[in-house]
């Protein structure tokens, strides 16, 4: 299925060529450039955060703001009209998802059905502290029961020297380039 | 006949790749010692026949051979060579055909580096790398051949999309799937040890080099898709949050956790089980973003053609080999235990800090990427989801990760003991703060909360990661290539939080309309239309402006921003006009004749854009210089070293 | 800690997988359709519209005009080459049923339409002119052609998206017409 005059020539041309050539990119990505500005600063900037908002329903996930489509100039002009005449950016956002739906907005309503979403990061950070302090505090508790101390030298990462190599496991760790070990010294010795 | 020889070797290299799989896992498995010898042949076999296989596409593109249907749908007669070149990467199928090269040199570079390593565990190794380009090469060779020919020939193709005749993309994608398909490797590694049973962290230290050296060629890669996606126009400016964006960040962000806790499993023995279950997650991810970018799930602006038998193709592929891996992860993960402890201050507790951080980050960024996909699939109608969703939630765990970042590098294992270096961390954080006020109300206007806030915690990571070497450099002692690179890659993200810092909130950003001699004023820099030509290129007529900018009368540089019309396609392409300046980026990019001599044009000033790249250029700098760290490096000693041990005990029983 | 749950902890990455690719494989069945917006019109009372008619002598038509009967309302443009492709099915329709089609002509230049529909043949039983797009956008449309039905009351019953085809024609609209337009009228 085609949309959109840009798709109808690229078609053409597919067909044009001489041959049953799919285009990889139907819908090619163009910037728009639109020096239509807005009276007042303020409503430059409603502007241009609700067209960053939308999305172009004709191509492939662009901003509305961003999207050449010609579809996209006549949303945006109709936006523009809208706020001239005073709409609210609330008003302006109910009459694009009543027309598009909510598949316009790349900002997801706060609602009900996509709490879910705008939830998810904050269940996962609680998630992560509450691991990460009883991993911590049953950790902590076998600090002095492991014996020996990892050595000191934070810099370094140094090869563990023989005294230190200690239950962590380190110990069986075979690879040991012993001509690492000179350095190792010196660094232990700080 | 070359089209066909291709298609030949692809087959034959798909065969090898079988054996390979087979060789290298059920030779240990079974304990035949011919079977297990025979993986490294497969491996430099599959190599020879995926380089043949390129090299004959390539050959057909160089040739201007349109009997080959990828060939007359992306290429044209017009086309110069070097994008005939890089054409092989410009679609779907052919990009599947870099993807499986670049596995089969991982597959060859692991083969000739793990000759010290149990001949069982590398054995393994390959098996599984093995399997996995079975898949690919399967997959490629059923849904997406690219050596299909076209009956009757094209006459000519139908030219490379326009977009991609830049050098951006000469370098950007094989540069990401060395990346995305080196994660791979250390998805192999731990699939090799969890087959082996493996329960000491020795895995933790082979598997190191090879999970740094794949983030670091995805940091390139992001970086230079990035790059590439800002200077050309129309695919929503160097970071959009688009699918195919977010699937190679979460594989990074997942690389980054796992280089971390590879650190503290080679180091301490802990976290065993969760870094071997980051090298699962991390390729998945790669596997998964390969199937949200190719099978047309998603709505992207990068999307390949979409097509639901791919995406089923993928998906089995996917289901087993991920399903395959996270089975044997719940078999043998349990075993895995280990008894040291650590402090809330220790270098373990900020590292576990930085892992949950970035999961967190990187679950975020896949929950908001599928989430169209779960409304799909629940039917509750359709959603978006775009930056407004992901650039707050993408914060919350990212501010903490920095703010952590600086004071975590001064712990030390085990204890921490932080109060050694109280002074030196209060001192850093107060510097940081008056850069950042300096920066803030001396250099640019306006005051944004989050300019603040990042200046500060960018400005302190800097200056938090550079004590311990300036000090140590001081005292004559010996820095570490590790400890080097580390270092390299925390002031990388320092200068890329800084960067993203000023570039958000103080980019000014205006489309004017300018006739001849016109001139408009955006962000304190004026852009003078002289006037405008008509220039022909190899393959597209373009109108090039030439824009004058200025400041306070003086003249900065003349800028000459194109629009293009490639002749085949009849598709609009832009070059925008950039000068740099001190970091700062002066962009102009050329828009619609309105009539009567006057252009629209979008004009924009990017303060500090450059160290957005320069930023994570050092981070990747920082990774390739980790890995020449000596220790990693596996010397005859090493073999001797490794003999009386249990793996040379296994090998002399087999 | 028990045995169990420790072994169950390292089941749930498996089990997170499981539900992701179900998620994923619900996702390629409905891939055809990734996309394309479902018209959150139907069931509701069309926009009101008012445009003026192609004929260039300036008089208007609008929903005010189509009260009390059933209409097919055609969206497209002669720089849009589905709709060309559609337009012979059009012209089958037009003979055929009795429900009038009404076209709106979509950011296009009135002589190019004109001369269309005089080579081609026209279907249409009054067709106007959207320059700006406004009543366009106002219908939610974003691709040409899209075909709405409307019903006596006003009310949008169905929207296809693309040409119109004689599959969709049977199957889409006319089941969903009463049986007394079905037959020619004359």
């Amino acid at each position: 299925m085609t949309r959109g005059p840009r798709v109808a020539r690229a078609r053409l041309l597919a067909a044009g060529a001489g041959s049953l050539l799919a285009l990889a990119l139907l819908c090619a990505p163009a910037y728009a450039i639109d020096p239509a500005q807005m009276p007042t600063p303020q409503l430059e900037a409603r502007y241009l955060t609700l067209t960053h908002e939308f999305r172009c329903p004709v191509c492939q996930n662009e901003t509305l703001a961003d999207s050449d489509e010609p579809v996209a100039g006549e949303i945006r002009a109709q936006i523009r009209k809208l706020l001239l005449a005073g709409k609210s950016d609330r008003e302006v956002r109910d009459y694009m998802v009543s027309r598009y739906t909510e598949f316009i907005l790349f900002k997801p309503e706060y609602s009900l059905r996509n709490a879910w979403l705008w939830l998810a990061p904050l269940v996962l950070l609680a998630i992560g502290i509450l691991v990460a302090s009883r991993i911590i505090r049953a950790r902590s508790m076998l600090v002095d029961q492991d014996g020996e101390p990892v050595d000191d030298d934070l810099i370094l990462e140094p090869e563990p020297p023989p005294a230190s190599d200690a239950i962590g496991g380190s110990r069986a760790d075979p690879i040991v380039d012993p001509r690492a070990r000179p350095a190792v010294k010196s660094a232990s010795a700080r | 006949m070359l089209p066909e020889l291709g298609q030949f070797a692809l087959i034959l290299a798909m065969l090898l790749a079988f054996l390979q799989a087979v060789f290298g896992i059920a030779g240990p498995a079974l304990k035949r010692d011919r079977w297990i010898a025979a993986t490294v042949p497969a491996v430099a076999g599959q190599f020879v026949m995926m380089a043949t296989a390129v090299g004959c596409l390539v050959a057909s593109f160089v040739n201007f051979d349109f009997s080959v249907r990828y060939v007359a749908e992306n290429s044209n007669s017009a086309l110069p060579l070097f994008y005939r070149v890089t054409a092989l990467w410009g679609a779907h199928e052919g990009s599947m055909l870099l993807w499986t090269l670049i596995l089969a040199c991982w597959t060859v570079a692991v083969a000739f580096c793990t000759t010290r390593l149990p001949k069982q565990f590398s054995a393994r190794v390959l098996g599984v790398l093995g399997f996995i380009s079975f898949g690919f090469l399967l997959f490629t060779l059923i849904t997406s051949n690219p050596f299909l020919r076209l009956e009757p020939p094209a006459p000519d193709g139908i030219d490379l999309n326009p977009l991609l005749q830049d050098p951006g993309l000469a370098s950007h994608p094989p540069v990401l799937y060395t990346g995305y398909v080196g994660l791979a490797v250390a998805f192999a590694f731990a699939c090799a040890a969890m087959l082996e049973g493996r329960t000491d962290p020795v895995w933790a230290r082979w598997t190191r080099p090879w999970a740094i050296g794949a983030w670091a060629f995805l940091t390139c890669g992001i970086t230079l898709g990035s790059w590439w996606s800002y200077y050309t126009l129309g695919w929503g400016g160097y970071w959009a949050w688009d699918p195919v964006e977010n699937a190679s960040f979460m594989p990074w962000l997942v690389g980054t956790a796992l280089i971390h806790s590879l650190a503290v499993t080679e180091k301490r023995g802990l976290f065993k089980s969760w870094t071997l279950l980051l090298a699962l997650v991390g390729f998945s991810l790669s596997l998964i973003g390969t199937f949200l970018v190719r099978s047309g799930v998603l709505v992207s602006v990068h999307s390949f053609a979409a097509d639901p038998s791919r995406g089923n193709a993928i998906l089995v592929f996917l289901c087993i080999a991920i399903g395959c891996a996270l089975a044997l992860y719940a078999w043998r993960a349990p075993a895995l235990k280990s008894s040291g402890g650590f402090e809330l201050t220790s270098r373990e507790s900020f590292l576990l800090f930085n892992n949950i951080l970035l999961v967190i980050a990187a679950a975020t960024v896949f929950a908001g990427t599928i989430a169209p996909l779960i409304a799909g699939a629940v039917g509750v109608g359709a959603l978006s989801v775009g930056a407004p969703y992901f650039r707050p939630t993408f914060l919350l765990p990212m501010l903490p990760l920095l703010a952590l970042l600086s004071i975590g590098i001064h712990a030390n294992w085990k204890r921490g003991r932080l109060s050694a270096s109280r002074r030196a961390l209060l001192v850093t954080l107060g510097l940081a703060c008056a850069v950042a006020l300096a920066v803030v109300t001396g250099v640019y206007a306006g005051r944004h909360f989050l300019a603040v806030v990042g200046l500060v915690l960018g400005a302190w990571i800097i200056l938090s990661s550079a004590v311990d070497p300036i000090d140590r450099v001081r005292r004559k002692l010996t820095l570490s290539r590790g400890v080097l690179g580390m270092t390299l890659a925390h002031v990388g993200l320092g200068i890329a939080v800084i960067a993203l810092s000023v570039v958000e909130p103080y980019t000014v950003e205006r489309d004017i309309a300018l006739a001849n001699g016109q001139s408009a004023n955006v962000g304190g820099y004026d852009f003078r239309l002289i006037g405008t030509r008509d220039v022909d290129g190899p393959n597209y007529s373009a109108t090039r402006a030439e824009v004058i900018v200025s400041r306070n009368g003086r003249t900065i540089t003349t800028l000459y921003p194109e629009k293009r019309e490639y002749w085949v396609r009849q598709q609009e392409g832009t070059k925008a006009g950039i000068k740099n300046e001190y970091g700062t980026d002066l962009f102009v990019a050329l828009g619609d004749d309105l009539g009567a001599g006057r252009w629209s044009m979008r004009a924009q000033i990017r303060p500090m854009i450059t160290f957005l790249w320069l930023g994570p250029v050092l981070m990747a700098l920082g990774g390739f210089c980790a890995l020449t760290d000596r220790r990693y490096r596996l010397g005859r000693s090493t073999a001797e070293a490794l003999e009386p041990l249990a793996a040379g005990a296994k090998e002399r029983a087999a | 800690m028990s045995a169990r749950p420790h072994v169950i902890r390292f089941l749930i990455p498996i089990a997170a997988f499981v539900l992701l690719g179900i998620v994923f494989a619900l996702g390629v069945k409905h891939s055809p359709d990734v996309g394309v917006i479902k018209s959150p019109l139907i069931g509701k009372q069309a926009p009101a519209w008012s445009l003026p008619v192609l004929d260039g002598t300036g008089q208007t038509f609008g929903s005010k005009d189509l009260r009390g009967q059933w209409y097919v309302l055609n969206v497209w443009g002669t720089w849009c080459e589905p709709c060309h492709e559609e337009h012979p099915e059009l012209l089958a329709i037009a003979r055929q049923a009795s429900v009038p089609i009404i076209g709106i002509d979509w950011n296009d230049d009135d002589a190019e339409a004109n001369d269309f529909l005089v080579k081609q043949g026209n279907p249409y039983k009054i067709v106007t002119t959207d320059h700006d797009g406004h009543v366009a956008i106002d219908w939610g449309v974003y691709g040409t052609p899209e075909t709405f039905l409307v019903d006596p009351s006003g009310t949008v019953v169905f929207k296809t998206i693309g040409p119109m085809t004689p599959q969709v024609w049977q199957k889409d609209f006319l089941s969903r017409l009463p049986p007394q337009l079905l037959e020619h009228p004359s």
